[in-house]
């Protein structure tokens, strides 16, 4: 620096002083969209609804930010709960059960070792996903070991987040334990198929219960078989359709967890304008 | 009018209509003009000649004026208000703007590639999803979810034969979302044709899709 010219020492503080305005003017930039909660209330005829709970709501935002949970994905709950004219008290009550998941699934990513780096940071769908599938009812300890599986691997993320999703569909209509539900989303991850494919394996299940197959021959010898043999769905579909119609399906598929289409009538609402 | 003069009108004639071959001939006509005072009308005409030629051959020099006077005064007052950059050698010169500019042209490479190529991979990574409902006593129907920040009036299906409401909709693939049906303002339904439906932690049932 001694050794600078006048004219080059100048630059350099003419560099140095942009670095710092950029900085600047995005540390500005922060609190307009952390507040998004305050806009909310500012800017939604429907908020005035929720006014007596704008604290409550505060509070958990605030918590939001010291779990390092973005507080997009808590408004787009927020927007769900609006939306369906929920009280008050069961608004907020719903929102710290989905920071408690949102949290939860922070643990898992981290636990994983799949969290982002500078040049990849963990993305909001991600959390949003593993909150998602912790709610149908998936265990924290399924998801981990999926997303560890996955982790370190050139689209390992996408298939442990697909892997996940086609066991929850699964388990919507078959009485999956834990066990095999691991060692199905571990199978699917190593099988070589698109992710996009894992979907279909809850139409394989649901044909091979309607050709009479039960449950425990469906999942040990079709699916678990043909994937640790390193088969796909084609030949899933071929064990299935090579097997002799039995005359009464003995087990029908699941009715789904919750019967469908059901608003809760008893619950009340804040009616919509 | 004496024979120098017109050989001067010919010579400059034919450097209007091209250009002058002979530099001796140039250097004629140039001292002829500004010496004869009868051809001294001839001397504003030369000049855009000269400077169209300038340097077009090797040889030529344009010619000048003599400098006035404070000439150099003037040139030395300006060169102290001027900033003059001097460089050390050719390293530093290279340093200090063959590098930054190729910073700058590999930067906007960069960014033009990422951004065609965000583009491509947009245009793949999305799907339409046909949504379906049957609702033959519904006078209304919306389709809301997260994809649309959960805003009724957002995507509305439009009814068809049998109280079927349908609409199609743009998503990205690769991601999870929740959605409901809203019928006539009042009920909320979850999609019967959705493979899996979860508790929506608010008394009801949100359909999930996954992409």
């Amino acid at each position: 620096m001694a050794r600078m010219s006048p004219d080059r020492r100048a630059n350099v503080l003419l560099f140095l002083a942009a670095v710092l305005s950029s900085v600047l003017l995005m540390t500005a930039a922060k609190p307009s969209w952390s507040d998004a909660l305050s806009s909310w209330y500012n800017s939604d005829p429907h908020a005035t609804a929720y006014a007596g709970v704008h604290a409550e709501l505060a509070r958990v935002f605030a918590e939001a930010d010291q779990r390092h949970i973005s507080r997009t994905l808590l408004m787009d709950r927020l927007q769900e709960g609006v939306a369906k004219g929920v009280l008050p008290d069961r608004l907020v009550s719903a929102m710290h059960g989905e920071l408690t998941l949102l949290s939860r699934a922070r643990v898992i990513v981290e636990k994983a070792k799949c969290a982002g780096n500078i040049f990849s940071p963990l993305k909001n769908e991600t959390l949003k996903d593993i909150a998602i599938y912790l709610r149908s009812g998936l265990s924290d300890d399924i998801i981990t070991d999926l997303m560890s599986a996955g982790s370190g691997r050139p689209g390992g993320k996408e298939s442990a987040l697909a892997a996940c999703g086609a066991i929850m569909d699964l388990r919507a209509v078959a009485p999956l334990e834990d066990a095999d539900s691991l060692q199905i989303g571990k199978l699917l991850m190593a099988s070589g198929m698109q992710p996009s494919g894992y979907a279909s394996l809850a139409l394989v299940y649901g044909l091979g219960i309607s050709r009479g197959l039960n449950h425990d021959a469906l999942v040990h010898d079709v699916i678990i078989n043909t994937l640790s043999s390193g088969g796909g769905l084609a030949v899933m579909t071929q064990k299935i359709e090579t097997t002799p119609i039995a005359e009464p399906i003995p087990q029908p598929l699941l009715p789904r967890t919750h019967p469908v289409s059901a608003p809760a009538a008893s619950e009340k609402r804040i009616p919509r304008r | 009018m004496n024979d120098t003069c017109q050989r001067v009108d010919a010579a400059v004639r034919e450097w209007e209509s091209g250009t002058i071959s002979d530099i001796q001939n140039l250097f004629f006509i140039i001292n002829h003009s500004r010496a004869c005072q009868r051809c001294e009308s001839n001397y504003g005409a030369l000049l855009p000649l000269i400077r169209r030629d300038a340097g077009e051959r090797s040889g030529l020099t344009p010619y000048e004026e003599s400098p006035s006077p404070d000439f150099t005064s003037r040139v030395m007052r300006r060169l102290g208000r001027t900033k003059v950059y001097r460089f050390s050698g050719s390293f530093a010169h290279t340093v200090r703007w063959a590098l930054p500019l190729a910073g700058c042209a590999a930067l906007l490479l960069g960014i033009g590639s990422f951004v065609v190529q965000a583009d491509l991979r947009s245009a793949e990574s999305v799907a339409n999803v046909v949504f379906t409902l049957e609702a033959p006593s519904a006078s209304r129907v919306s389709l809301v979810g997260d994809f649309n920040g959960w805003r009724p009036e957002a995507l509305t299906p439009k009814a068809g034969g049998q109280g079927v409401w349908q609409i199609s909709v743009p998503l990205r693939k690769g991601a999870v979302y929740t959605y409901d049906f809203l019928i006539d303002g009042q009920q909320w339904v979850a999609d019967p044709h959705s493979e899996t439906q979860i508790d929506d932690g608010f008394g009801g049932l949100a359909s999930v899709l996954r992409l």
